[in-house]
C-alpha cells in the first residue's frame, strides 16, 4: 500500500521535472521566496489581492505573446497594440453605461483587427514578424497619439471600482487570469491548438501534412489579440485614464516573461501557463526592487541578469532532461 | 531548398545588386519627393547633412549585419546599449582633451569586444536565442550605465579630434560622410574577398557544411558577436562627437531602426545572404524618409502612421521570406527570375 503510494508519488515528481514547466514553476517559486522575505506579509489576503491586480496586465500579455510565440512568430506591436486599446477605451467611455457597452467591444474589435493585420503581413505576405510587427507597431502608436496627443482623458469609474472589488478571493484580475487561461485550456485540446504546435515546430513538415499553416498563423495573432485585449483592458482599469506611451514597456516585457516560462523561440516548445508564471515571476522582481529598498538605477541591470540567469537555467536543464523538448500540459 | 546557394556567382552579385539598386532608387524618389514638397529639401546641402545623419544608423547596422548574416537566429539589440557606454565611458576618458583620444578609443573598444563576446559566449557556445540573450544584455549594459552615473547625466563633452571626425567637412563633403564611405568600401572586401568573409556567409548560408569544410563554427559566431560589440562601442564613440555630449540612452533609439535597415536593404532575416551596400541603401531610405515625415509636418502621429505603412509597403515588396505555400508575388518577381 504504502509502496504504492510512494511509487506513484515518485512517478508524479518524474513527471513533473519532465514537464516543460517545472523550471518556470522553479523560477517562480525562488523569486516568490526572495519577495516573501523582502516584503512583509506578502501572504495576505489584502497583499495578495493587490499584487494579483497589479501583476495581471503583463501576465496577460505574455500569454497572449506565448500564444504567437508558440506558433512561430513574435509580435513588437503588442504594447503599442496595448496603447491604442487603452487609447480607444479612454476615448469612448463616458459616465454612461451604455458607452461602456460600446468601447468595450470596439476595443476587443481594434485588437482583433491588428491582430489580422500582424497575421496576414507575417503568413501571407511572408514578412519576417519581427520586423513587421515592429513597422505595425508604428502605425498602432501613431493611431493612439492621434487620440490622445496627451495623456489624459477620463474612464468610467466603475472599471476601476470593479477591477478592484473584491468579494472574498473573487475578483475581476482573478476572472482575467482564469478567462486567458481557460481560453488557452479550451483551444489547446482542439484543432487549432495542435495546429499551433505544429505549425510553431516545424512548418514545413505541418503544410507537407495537410495543416493550412498561414491560416494556423493568422489563428494565433487572432488568439494572441484576444490576450492583449484583457491586457489593455486590465491596464485602463488601473490607471483610469488614457496614454499612448502606456504600453511601451510590455512589449518587451512580454517577451522576456514567454522565455523565462520555458517558451522557445523558435516556436512549439512551452505552456501558455508557464508564460503566464514568467510574466508573475518577472513583476515580482520589479516588486523586490521597489521593497528592498534597491535604488532605482539598479531596477534595469537586475532585470537583464535574472533573465539571463533564467535563459542559463533552461539551457542547463535541457541538457540534463533531453525529453524537455515535448510540449506539455 | 534554398535557391541562393545553388545560384551562380553571377546571378547572385547581379541579385544582389538589384536589391541595393532598388533601395537606392526609393532614396532618390523619396528627395525627389521632399524637394518637390518643401524647396531645400533636395539642396545638395540638405542631402549631405541627411547622409551624414545616416552614418551612425549606418554604423550600428555594420554590427547588425554581420551578426545577422552569420545565421542561426542571430540578431543583436544590444548594439544601442553598447553605443550608449562607448559615448558616456568615451565622454567621460576623453574629458574634452585629445590627448585622451587613444586611451579612450582602446577603453571603449575594449568594453565593447567584452560585451559582444559575453552574447557571443551564450549565444555561440550555450546554444541561447539571440533575441533574448541580447535583449537582456541591453538590460544590463544600459542599467551598468545608470549605475554607472548614478542615474544623472554625463557632464563631460567629446574632444576637438572626434569633433572633426564627426561633425567637420573635407572638401566641402562631411567627414562622417567619407568615413561612412571608406568603412563601406573596407567592408565590400572584407566581406567579398578575405576568408573571414567568405567564412561569414558560409555559416550563415549552412552550418553543417561550413563545420564539414573545416569552419569551427560556434567559435566563429562567438568572434562574430565579439566584432559586433567593437563596431557598436567605436559607433557610439563618434555619435558623442557627432552630439557633442554623452547622456544615458544616447544609442537605444537605433536598436530596431538597425535591424530595419538591414531588412529594408533586402538582407534576408535568415542569415547567409547580403552585402553592406544593401545596407547602406536601407539606411539612408530610412533616414530620408523620416526626415521627409518631419518636413510634412505631419506631427508625431502622423509620421508614425506613414513610415509604419511604408515600411511595411517596402518589406512586402523586398523584404519577404521565402517559404512554402505561396507564389513569390508580383514585386519580388520583378527583382529576381523566379525559380521553379
Amino acid at each position: 500500500m504504502r509502496a504504492r503510494w510512494t511509487q506513484g508519488a515518485a512517478r508524479g515528481l518524474a513527471s513533473l521535472a519532465d514537464s516543460a514547466l517545472f523550471l518556470p514553476l522553479l523560477i517562480f517559486a525562488l523569486i516568490l521566496l526572495v519577495n516573501a522575505i523582502v516584503q512583509p506579509g506578502l501572504f495576505q489576503p489584502r497583499i495578495v489581492r493587490s499584487n494579483t491586480a497589479s501583476f495581471a496586465p503583463l501576465i496577460l500579455v505574455a500569454a497572449g505573446q506565448a500564444v504567437i510565440v508558440l506558433s512561430g512568430s513574435l509580435d513588437l506591436s503588442v504594447g503599442a497594440g496595448m496603447s491604442l486599446i487603452n487609447c480607444i477605451l479612454s476615448a469612448i467611455m463616458t459616465d454612461s453605461v451604455g458607452s461602456s457597452a460600446l468601447a468595450l467591444p470596439a476595443g476587443l474589435a481594434a485588437a482583433l483587427l491588428m491582430g489580422l493585420v500582424n497575421g496576414v503581413a507575417v503568413a501571407y505576405l511572408r514578412l519576417p514578424s519581427l520586423i513587421a510587427t515592429f513597422a505595425t507597431s508604428a502605425i498602432w502608436f501613431g493611431a493612439a497619439l492621434l487620440l490622445r496627443p496627451q495623456p489624459g482623458g477620463f474612464v468610467t469609474p466603475w472599471i476601476s471600482t470593479f477591477y478592484y472589488l473584491f468579494l472574498g478571493p473573487v475578483a475581476l484580475p482573478l476572472l482575467l487570469l482564469l478567462a486567458a487561461l481557460g481560453g488557452w485550456a479550451l483551444v489547446r485540446r482542439r484543432r487549432l491548438g495542435r495546429y499551433i504546435y505544429a505549425v510553431g515546430s516545424n512548418e514545413e513538415a505541418a503544410y507537407d501534412s495537410g495543416v493550412n499553416a498561414p491560416r494556423v498563423k493568422v489563428g494565433a495573432y487572432l488568439l494572441g489579440w484576444g490576450f492583449v485585449f484583457l491586457a489593455a483592458f486590465a491596464v485602463t482599469a488601473q490607471m483610469s485614464s488614457g496614454d499612448a506611451y502606456m504600453g511601451n514597456p510590455f512589449t518587451l516585457n512580454s517577451i522576456a516573461a514567454v522565455v523565462v516560462g520555458g517558451i522557445s523561440l523558435a516556436g512549439g516548445k512551452g505552456t501558455v501557463l508557464g508564460a503566464m508564471l514568467g510574466g508573475a515571476t518577472l513583476s515580482m522582481v520589479i516588486n523586490i526592487i521597489y521593497y528592498a529598498n534597491v535604488p532605482s538605477v539598479y531596477q534595469e541591470f537586475v532585470k537583464g541578469s535574472i533573465i539571463i540567469v533564467a535563459l542559463a537555467l533552461t539551457i542547463v536543464y535541457r541538457r540534463r532532461v533531453p525529453r524537455l523538448a515535448g510540449t506539455g500540459p | 531548398m534554398n535557391p541562393v546557394q545553388t545560384d551562380s556567382a553571377a546571378r547572385l552579385f547581379w541579385r544582389e545588386n538589384a536589391k541595393a539598386l532598388a533601395s537606392f532608387g526609393v532614396v532618390v524618389l523619396l528627395i525627389a519627393v521632399g524637394g518637390a514638397v518643401s524647396s531645400g529639401f533636395a539642396s545638395s546641402g540638405h542631402v549631405l547633412m541627411l547622409v551624414k545623419t545616416g552614418a551612425f544608423l549606418g554604423f550600428l547596422s555594420l554590427a547588425q549585419l554581420i551578426v545577422i548574416v552569420s545565421g542561426n537566429g542571430g540578431i543583436d539589440l544590444s548594439v544601442g546599449a553598447v553605443a550608449s557606454v562607448g559615448a558616456v565611458v568615451g565622454a567621460a576618458l576623453l574629458r574634452g582633451q585629445d590627448a585622451n583620444a587613444a586611451t579612450a578609443f582602446a577603453v571603449v573598444a575594449a568594453l565593447g569586444l567584452a560585451v559582444g563576446l559575453a552574447n557571443g559566449l551564450m549565444v555561440s557556445f550555450l546554444g541561447l536565442p539571440p533575441l533574448i540573450v541580447t535583449l537582456a544584455m541591453a538590460s544590463v549594459v544600459n542599467g551598468s550605465i545608470y549605475i554607472y552615473s548614478k542615474g544623472l547625466a554625463v557632464s563631460a563633452t567629446s574632444s576637438p579630434l572626434l569633433k572633426s571626425l564627426s561633425n567637420g567637412t573635407t572638401l566641402g563633403i562631411p567627414n562622417a560622410i567619407l568615413v561612412w564611405i571608406a568603412v563601406s568600401a573596407a567592408c565590400g572586401v572584407v566581406l567579398k574577398y578575405t576568408r573571414t568573409g567568405v567564412k561569414l556567409y558560409g555559416v550563415g548560408a549552412n552550418e553543417l557544411a561550413a563545420t564539414l569544410k573545416g569552419v569551427k563554427v560556434p567559435r566563429f559566431r562567438f568572434w562574430v558577436y565579439g566584432a559586433s560589440g567593437l563596431i557598436s562601442a567605436v559607433s557610439g564613440l563618434l555619435l558623442l562627437g557627432y552630439i557633442g555630449t554623452a547622456f544615458l540612452d544616447i544609442g537605444s533609439r537605433y536598436v530596431l531602426p538597425s535591424v530595419a535597415a538591414v531588412t529594408i536593404g533586402g538582407v534576408s532575416i535568415q542569415g547567409g545572404a547580403g552585402g553592406y551596400l544593401q545596407v547602406v541603401a536601407g539606411t539612408l531610405v530610412l533616414t530620408v524618409l523620416s526626415a521627409l515625415l518631419v518636413s510634412l509636418q505631419t506631427g508625431e502621429a502622423g509620421r508614425q502612421i506613414v513610415l509604419g505603412l511604408v515600411l511595411l509597403l517596402l518589406l512586402a515588396i523586398y523584404g519577404r521570406e521565402r517559404t512554402r505555400g505561396g507564389s513569390l508575388g508580383f514585386f519580388s518577381g520583378l527583382l529576381h527570375k523566379r525559380r521553379s
